[in-house]
């Protein structure tokens, strides 16, 4: 009764996840054995700043119940948005209301750049580790190809990186996938560090050389904290980089949103930045499957117009973020776990449990081996993200999050070094 | 420097793929979306502006909602996170279940896992779409019938609407299931599969309710085609009183007994808060099915389209609390029945015809083909476009051929708006209409 591809998305297991008992959430005191749950990455560390504010400054009018102006957000959202990027990306050129085109999320936002951007079976390259859930996102309804760059021991956000793309730009081709666009996650997701300048303009060159658009994944970019220790690389939004000579503007587009840099997930709010206007019209154009609550769009605008209130809320999450990173990796490094060094941004730690993996039975410390062990883990109440769905170059990897209460980030590191112990050969 | 690959792309709309770049090209299909949008009509800030008449809100129920809200409605803490509103999240469907049970009388009660719940049924349409059909398969509708399916079901899934000649047949007697094995079969011929049957009811934009017997008709065809049959219930507790007596209510297909009729796996509801509850905004949108199948099929694809916390919040709450709803229903009623007896006799006395059976619905269908120009070839479509431009030009917002009818220059006619707003695009309309009488 199901059309072909009806059938596939009944068979792809998407709903597994959304089906599973939820467990009673941890509390120290009232439920020690409670779910810890690291499976979305969200800032829980300001739910209460952002729900005191957003309780306090809102006001609800039956216009939020109207179809309003359409899709896209509204002229003043789009503003607002706008502002908000010229404060904190440094773009060369400002960001106008034009350029912006809110959806219903960014998972949506995903789907359609690929719609866009790809025919059926085109493709487009990302470096791995991904954030794993592109693949859904980006492939699920466009049918593209996601074609996942190797870098090995090459440093993804470094230079060097470029010629291992342009090997894969030309190894598909020969495949006969025509490459059709470059996606980075920056500030990168799952391993928290940002492309350098350097990078960023050679990745322009490399783009302009081959006729492919450059997509800029760049939702964690306020969530940006401070280490102490040596110097890391900052955040650089794509819009900062003067692109004369290096690459077309048409070519050049950012994912930003809500979901993140304000904890704001629920709003589901994701916006599109683009001065490709035939781009921004085939956003526009399918946007009605991705139509914005207006109740969103309202709150959404109200936080992006107080921009006291964004300084101080950014101030206050960025302090956070950085004592809650201090500590996770203090923890870390007391129990010889190595994780990926020198991030700087966003809520997550790229943690290796390699040396943990049990060869009994399994395949050798290898993917299956890292499904056991996930497994375990979720089972000890942390469900967490693993290497296989990140396309990670070889199995052990795990998402740490740490932008939960102290006092769950303790308890659940305390398990998962008890659980990866247990299973050491 | 290696090989180069197709690096001259001189324009940008080459840039996008094929697909990208025919949704941009259906931007600019003439009328495609009701006009007067970016120019609305406000009486101190645009008092040039458009009076709109071809969108589907009710806005007459603004200070029940704001009420309501400020009183009754705090957003949790939760409803900024992910799990709470995905799918719905966990109360909305039992709310929305409850909801339906008490009012669509179903023969087996709606459980709240049936219930799929997406940001807007619009949302649910492209999901249902890509999940029950394959590129160019066939939306089989009766005309005049809403004509937003054809993107709703075609930008992104690929589906052809197959609009069903209705000739002389009455769309709402059983007599219509013949029209439907023509259009199938005719489809059938042109190399177009009809995978499903869509019915609106009450129906849009006529604003009639489909009597039991043809439902079951309908019914009994799609379970002989072995095709899928919707059935848009959107307005289903928008049924009021009107001048005509006698007229059939409001009856889902959800409280017909479907042993030996159909098989409940191919029959589909589709619900939502954006026309009984006003509420269009909130972007909350349902579908209620027993096929487990196809909602783990269109549950795959519910990331894309899960609806805000906000919204679920509030959408749960107005639900939960069934005091409230049954007020808000019989007030809605009474002021759109108001402004429906108000709209009519406005049209009689202007000598505008329209389609007669309506209860239901924010709308009429009115006939203004008098008024086409007669100095543009009979080409209908040229004729009701230059007669909304006239309209347009003149403040008034109409949407032509819109619901693809067969008969030229009838127009849907949304009056739900504030009173006077209505009365400043009546009169504009009735006026611009009397100007062209003279003219003859």
């Amino acid at each position: 009764m199901l059309s072909a591809r009806g059938q596939a998305y009944a068979q792809s297991g998407l709903m597994a996840g959304y089906m599973r008992e939820k467990n009673e959430a941890y509390n120290k005191v009232s439920n020690p054995t409670g779910e810890i749950s690291f499976a979305n990455a969200e800032n829980f560390l300001m739910q209460d700043a952002l729900v005191d504010y957003v309780n306090s400054h809102f006001k609800f009018d039956a216009r939020q119940c109207t179809y309003n102006e359409g899709p896209i957000g509204t002229l003043r959202l789009r503003k607002a948005m706008a502002s908000h990027l010229n404060d904190h990306f440094s773009p060369i050129m400002p960001v106008t209301s034009e350029h912006v085109t809110f959806t219903a999320g960014i998972a949506g936002l995903n789907e359609m750049v690929a719609f866009s951007l790809t025919d059926h079976g085109q493709g487009i390259l990302l470096g791995r580790p991904i954030y794993g859930s592109f693949y859904d996102d980006l492939m699920t309804k466009s049918r593209c190809q996601l074609v996942y760059a190797s870098l090995g021991d090459v440093d993804q956000f470094g230079v060097d990186a470029v010629k291992v793309y342009e090997e894969h730009i030309l190894q598909a081709a020969k495949d006969g996938i025509k490459i059709r666009a470059l996606l980075i996650c920056n500030p990168h997701n799952p391993l928290g560090k940002c492309y350098s300048r350097d990078t960023l303009k050679a990745l322009f060159k490399l783009c302009d050389q081959y006729g492919i658009h450059l997509i800029s994944d760049e939702v964690y970019g306020l969530s940006v904290f401070e280490v102490e220790g040596e110097e890391r690389v900052p955040f650089t939004s794509v819009l900062s980089i003067d692109p004369t000579g290096l690459l077309r503007t048409d070519q050049l587009h950012v994912m930003y949103g809500m979901s993140k840099d304000f904890g704001a997930a629920g709003l589901r709010l994701g916006c599109l930045i683009s001065q490709n206007k035939e781009m921004t019209k085939a956003t526009r154009a399918i946007g009605r499957f991705h139509w914005p609550s207006e109740v969103a769009c309202s709150i959404a605008t109200t936080i992006l117009e107080d921009k006291q209130f964004i300084a101080e809320y950014t101030k206050q999450s960025r302090g956070l973020l950085s004592k809650q990173y201090a500590f996770a990796t203090k923890t870390l490094d007391d129990a010889g776990i190595d994780y990926v060094r020198n991030g700087i941004a966003g809520f997550f730690l790229w943690v290796d449990l390699a040396p943990y993996l049990s060869s009994r039975g399994v395949d050798d410390a290898g993917w299956e081996a890292e499904k056991k062990l996930a497994n375990g883990i979720t089972e000890a109440g942390v469900p967490l993200a693993s290497g296989l769905k990140y396309q990670a170059e070889r199995p052990g990897w795990f998402r740490i999050l740490f932008t939960v209460e102290k006092d769950s980030l303790e308890e659940a590191l305390k398990r998962i070094i008890q659980i990866a112990r247990s299973r050491k050969v | 420097m290696g090989l180069t690959l197709d690096s001259t792309n001189s324009t940008s709309a080459q840039m996008l793929s094929k697909r990208g770049f025919e949704n941009v090209e259906s931007l600019d299909i003439p009328w495609r979306f009701a006009p007067g949008g970016n120019n609305k009509y406000d009486k101190k800030t645009n008092p040039d502006g458009v009076v709109i008449f071809g969108n589907a809100e009710n806005g007459l129920m603004k200070s029940e909602l704001d009420e309501f809200v400020e009183e009754k409605v705090k957003i949790p803490p939760a409803a900024f996170t992910y799990v709470f509103s995905t799918a719905g999240g966990p109360r909305f469907p039992i709310a929305m279940a409850s909801h339906i049970n008490e009012w669509f009388n179903p023969v087996t009660p709606v459980l709240p896992s049936h219930i799929l719940t997406g940001a807007g049924l619009t949302a649910v349409h492209e999901m249902l779409a890509l999940s029950i059909g394959d590129p160019g398969d066939g939306l089989l509708v009766s005309r005049p019938i809403y004509g937003r399916f054809e993107l709703d079901f075609g930008n992104t899934a690929g589906f052809k609407i197959v609009y069903a000649e209705m000739k002389s047949t009455n769309p709402f007697e059983e007599d219509v299931v013949g029209r439907y094995k023509e259009a199938y079969e005719n489809a059938k011929k042109s190399g177009v599969k009809v995978t499903a049957l869509l019915i609106v009811n009450p129906n849009n934009p006529l604003g009639r309710c489909y009597p039991r017997e043809t439902l079951k008709s309908i019914m009994t065809f799609c379970e002989e085609r072995q095709i899928h049959m919707i059935s848009d219930e959107v307005y289903a507790l928008s049924v009021y009183d009107t001048t005509e007596k006698d007229l059939p209510k409001f009856t889902s297909v959800l409280s017909i007994d479907s042993k030996d009729v159909i098989d409940p796996q191919r029959l589909h509801v589709l619900y939502g808060m954006s026309k009984d509850f006003a509420s269009a905004g909130l972007r909350i949108g349902c579908i209620i099915t027993q096929n487990d199948l196809l909602r783990k099929a269109m549950f795959a694809n519910i990331r894309f389209h899960n609806p805000s916390g906000m919204s679920i919040a509030i959408g749960t709450r107005i639900l939960e609390d069934k005091d409230f709803v049954r007020n808000f229903i019989a007030l809605s009623r009474k002021r759109i029945s108001e402004q429906r007896a108000y709209t009519t006799s406005v049209l009689e006395k202007g000598g505008v015809s329209f389609a007669k059976g309506g209860n239901a619905g924010f709308f009429v269908y009115i006939d203004l083909s008098p008024w086409l120009p007669k100095e543009i070839s009979a080409q209908g479509k040229e004729r009701e476009y230059a007669l909304a431009q006239y309209l347009l030009d003149r403040g008034v917002g109409v949407h032509p051929c819109e619901e693809h009818f067969e008969k030229a220059g009838h127009f849907r006619l949304v009056y739900t708006m504030e009173r006077d707003v209505l009365e400043v695009g009546l009169t504009r309309l009735v006026d611009a209409l009397a100007e062209l009488n003279k003219t003859r």
